[in-house]
């Protein structure tokens, strides 16, 4: 089977990657490999786990599950863009302060996916973790003190909201 | 105590790694690059069982970028046993590195190693293997057919190929003084602990012939010795080091591909790594053993325990792997005391799936038929489950079965009364349905586990090295695959030492560097672990005293180390450590200070665990939804409760996923594993949880230099035994098999309007 190679130009983390890539890598091996980002994590490889997440044009995907030519123009976020100064972001300091990190294979990935949840949803109830949180798999923690960090850090970010208001 | 209120206590430390997890620059093993990086992969059986007729291997090796193709008649024709235990008799050395005769689906034939990932696969696709498929045989009770095809022909002549039996007095004797004799079998399913991070490793043959591993592995000491006897290597040839690992729940106490991209290494002087895919993962890796339980109890009519005989048939799959070790290990691990007692536990051979180390070790299984007959025979008598267990548990002064010791510590009262006030609370804040539809009840189970290897084969070693300026490095040769082990080790370090967690760098496992471990399994780490750090820490305390004396040209006894100072009695002065080690370590005539110290086992203490859970059955659905787990448990002294509380939250998560919808469903006509993914293997989403609560005593266990038994394993052991007696209670009907889902609809606790509302209605 003959590669095919396509150009593409994405914004990851604030910065502009111009890269040829084959038609059939996804976007997730394309961080990885082509852009060593090596914080997502691949764990199936399916769509199925979440431990690849990323935020592309403000939506959750699954990298895994996107072709590295389907982000062509698209503004991707990644675990390494989420604390780009020497601060960690609110919901790192309450994942770690509440023990809500173990194995920290999923955790990337989780702290995509809180970042979205709490970016629409400052205050979010029960009901909404669960719901914006339901496409990441742990294994460890069985999501107890992660659910906690959530709240901890929603509460943080709200502080800091009006603070910044004010 | 409850653990949520710890977390404001000084102990309760964020872990060590945590920072390097949560930024995403931590390393696991496919985020680590070298020189000449090159890749591997394994061409496994597509039948549970077959025999390679032939292989043709020209077209794949002309592919550009192929470095090197291994047959089975390519690498060493050596016999082991995967086992990352101490040697031992009973594990028999069943397995070859590549095999033409596999005998469960995944079973290895071929491995190749290519430039690039993409081209190893492409030549993985053009080998052509043809099988001869042979009849396989999946079950337990396939396996002990009279006329059953035998497994493995070559090396055992029955199927039945491990019985041990444990026992305490004349278990017939006991049924006749019995007044009341009850009877049950009980199934459990195989489970996969599938770890996030899938199994991979990187081997480096280089050319002066030393062999450098890269793996995630919960035993590299255990690696090095099975990777020395397959290669013909010395010990000090091969070196193991450290990467991050994204989890490993006893699965990882195995050797898994570390020989094959050792020998794809050894064709190029290049390192290969090898990552599995994720179907690899499900089909040929570890899985906790599908057991079949046949259980009687005798009891007097005073509810005292008298008689108990367990008969447990485990399935091992093709290989001896684990299985000796697992199915020997449950009696050990009985809670309750009764004079007459008989163990049976028999490991059969199929072609089902791979079986080795998971979470429990046996118990789960055991502890499910145990408590469960338990559950049925209170019902049937209309005694109080809580009270027959409170009366037949194992009290301090006691000696449980097979135990050295008797019991030193077991708050009981503490146990039983937190936890059955969690349970009113519940109670009195949602009630307790009961109307046409839905009808809520409660279930419970008991269980004890180990605080190390059950069976005493524990060996383990620490040492310290201080720096001169009071700062310490402190190396223990522990793995640390999630569960925050390291950090604990510091913490008991610094404690020891009287100085602040920060002064304490952990150094990264290297077995050239790191003294020797027995591997991290048996939850018996901060056990044996910590307590080869708390002596090393007294050999440190001690030569400091020594060289102080010299010092102040006193006697040794003139130096006392109290309230974490030394004092030198004469002269008035208190040094701390750090004080101490800059007046022994910076002169030119100074020493410097290193201390060491070997651990074995004389007992693992038992810790313990009472589990409730609250079900609610829908009629019309046919439905169960669990609401509520409470966990309330023994593990002796906290070290971080911060630890102690992910370890229970996280084992009562696997507990649900295992009861009630963990699957690894095999095909009944091809004998594939069908579950092969994470959509048709459920694991629990943040969605399926029930509530958690958690109830941990104040203790303090004299046996341990730290006061700590275990927690690792504790928390998933009792989850199955007793949502199923809640279910029990709640539908009226016995439950002796699970996954749940296999008999019911389970509800989770997303919100009504869940897919047509979407989060804004939640």
């Amino acid at each position: 089977m003959e590669d095919i190679f396509e150009p593409i130009c994405v914004e990851v983390n604030g910065l502009v990657y111009r890269r040829m890539v084959k038609t059939n890598v996804t976007l997730l091996d394309f961080i990885r490999e082509d852009l060593k980002l090596k914080g997502t994590k691949k764990s199936c490889d399916n769509g199925e786990c979440g431990a690849c997440t990323v935020i592309m044009n403000d939506e959750l995907v699954y990298s895994c599950h996107v072709l590295a030519v389907q982000a062509n123009g698209a503004k991707i976020v990644t675990i390494e863009g989420i604390s780009q100064d020497s601060h960690l972001s609110p919901v790192q300091e309450a994942l770690m302060d509440e023990g809500a990190i173990q194995c920290g294979f999923c955790t990337p990935g989780m702290v995509l996916s809180i970042k979205k949840l709490l970016d629409e949803y400052p205050d979010p109830t029960d009901s909404q973790i669960r719901y914006g949180l339901a496409g990441n798999i742990c294994r460890c923690t069985g999501y107890v003190s992660i659910e906690t960090a959530v709240k901890k850090a929603a509460a943080v970010l709200r502080r800091r909201g009006e603070h910044e208001y004010n | 105590m409850n653990i949520t209120e710890r977390k404001d206590q000084k102990n309760a430390i964020r872990r060590l790694e945590s920072l390097s997890k949560v930024t995403g620059s931590a390393q696991f093993l496919d985020d680590l690059e070298m020189q000449g990086l090159a890749y591997g992969g394994i061409i496994r059986s597509p039948y549970p069982h077959a025999k390679a007729v032939s292989i043709d291997i020209k077209e794949a090796a002309k592919i550009p970028g192929v470095l090197g193709i291994l047959c089975p008649q390519d690498v060493p024709q050596v016999k082991f046993n995967c086992t990352g235990f101490l040697p031992h008799d009973a594990l028999i050395k069943d397995e070859e590195i590549l095999t033409l005769h596999p005998k469960h689906e995944g079973d290895r034939i071929v491995a190749i190693v290519a430039e690039t990932y993409e081209i190893c696969k492409r030549a993985m696709e053009a080998v052509k293997i043809e099988y001869e498929v042979l009849p396989a045989i999946m079950t337990i009770e396939e396996a002990m057919k009279d006329d059953a095809p035998l497994v493995n022909p070559a090396l055992y002549d029955t199927n039945c190929f491990y019985h041990k039996i444990g026992e305490r007095g004349n278990i017939e004797e006991g049924f006749a003084k019995s007044d009341f004799i009850f009877e049950g079998t009980y199934h459990t399913p195989t489970a996969h602990p599938i770890p996030m991070e899938p199994i991979s490793c990187i081997a480096h043959w280089t050319r002066d012939n030393k062999l450098i591993i890269w793996a995630n592995s919960q035993t590299p000491y255990q690696d090095r010795r099975i990777l020395a006897e397959q290669f013909s290597l010395r010990e000090c040839d091969i070196i193991l080091r450290r990467a991050t690992i994204g989890s490993g729940f006893g699965q990882r106490e195995e050797l898994h591909n570390q020989d094959i991209a050792a020998a794809l290494s050894r064709l190029i002087y290049r390192p290969v790594k090898i990552v599995n895919k994720r179907d690899d993962e499900m089909i040929s890796t570890a899985t906790r053993h599908a057991s079949f339980s046949k259980v009687k109890m005798g009891v007097s009519k005073d509810g005292k325990l008298v008689a108990y005989h367990h008969t447990m048939y485990t399935n091992a799959g093709a290989y001896c792997t684990h299985t000796p070790l697992v199915t020997g290990a449950p009696d050990r691990k009985c809670p309750y005391h009764m004079p007459y007692f008989r163990y049976d536990g028999i490991g059969v051979l199929t072609n089902g799936p791979v079986s080795g180390a998971y979470r429990g070790y046996g118990n789960p299984q055991v502890s499910f038929a145990r408590e469960s007959l338990i559950n049925d025979l209170c019902r049937k008598m209309g005694w109080d489950p809580v009270k027959f267990r409170y009366d037949n548990v194992c009290k301090p002064g006691e000696k449980m079965h097979a135990n050295v010791t008797p019991l030193s510590t077991f708050p009981a009262d503490q146990c039983f009364d937190n936890g059955l006030r969690i349970c009113k609370e519940i109670d009195q804040k949602e009630g307790l349905r009961d109307d046409e539809q839905v009808k809520e009840a409660w279930g419970m189970a008991l269980i004890s586990h180990t605080s190390s290897i059950s069976s005493l084969e524990g060996l383990i070693s620490s040492s310290i090295i201080c720096n001169p300026d009071g700062t310490v490095n402190l190396m223990s040769g522990t793995v640390d695959m999630g569960q925050g082990i390291e950090t604990a080790l510091v913490q008991i370090a610094a404690e020891k030492l009287g100085i602040d967690v920060s002064d304490i760098t952990h150094a990264d496992l290297d077995t050239t560097s790191s003294p020797y471990n027995v591997g991290s399994f048996s939850s018996g780490q901060a056990f044996l672990a910590g307590n080869a750090v708390a002596f090393a820490c007294e050999d440190v305390i001690q030569k400091i005293r020594v060289e102080l004396a010299k010092f102040y040209h006193i006697a040794e006894d003139q130096v006392q180390y109290r309230d974490k100072k030394f004092q030198i009695v004469q002269r008035g002065r208190f040094l701390d450590f750090k004080e101490a080690i800059k007046v022994i370590s910076n002169r030119c005539r100074g020493t410097l200070i290193m201390g060491s110290a070997v651990a074995n086992l004389v007992d693992a203490p038992p810790p313990f665990c009472l589990c409730w859970a609250k079900a609610a059955f829908n009629k019309n659905e046919n439905s169960v939804k669990i609401t509520h787990i409470i966990e309330s448990v023994d593990v002796g002294r906290v070290i971080n409760p911060l630890i102690v509380k992910g370890q229970l939250e996280g084992a009562i998560q696997m507990g649900v996923g295992f009861a009630l919808m963990e699957d690894l469903e095999v095909d009944r006509i091809t004998k594939k594993v069908v579950a092969a993914d994470l959509l048709n293997y459920r694991n629990p989403l943040i969605l399926d949880m029930p509530e958690i609560h958690l109830f941990v005593a104040e203790t303090y266990e004299p046996f341990s230099a730290t006061g700590a038994k275990s927690v690792g394993e504790l928390g998933i052991i009792p989850v199955a035994a007793a949502i199923c007696d809640a279910v029990s209670n709640a539908c009226g009907k016995e439950i002796i098999e699970f996954p749940l889902s296999r008999q019911f609809f389970i509800k989770n606790n997303r919100c009504d309007d869940f897919f047509e509302g979407g989060i804004e209605k939640c």
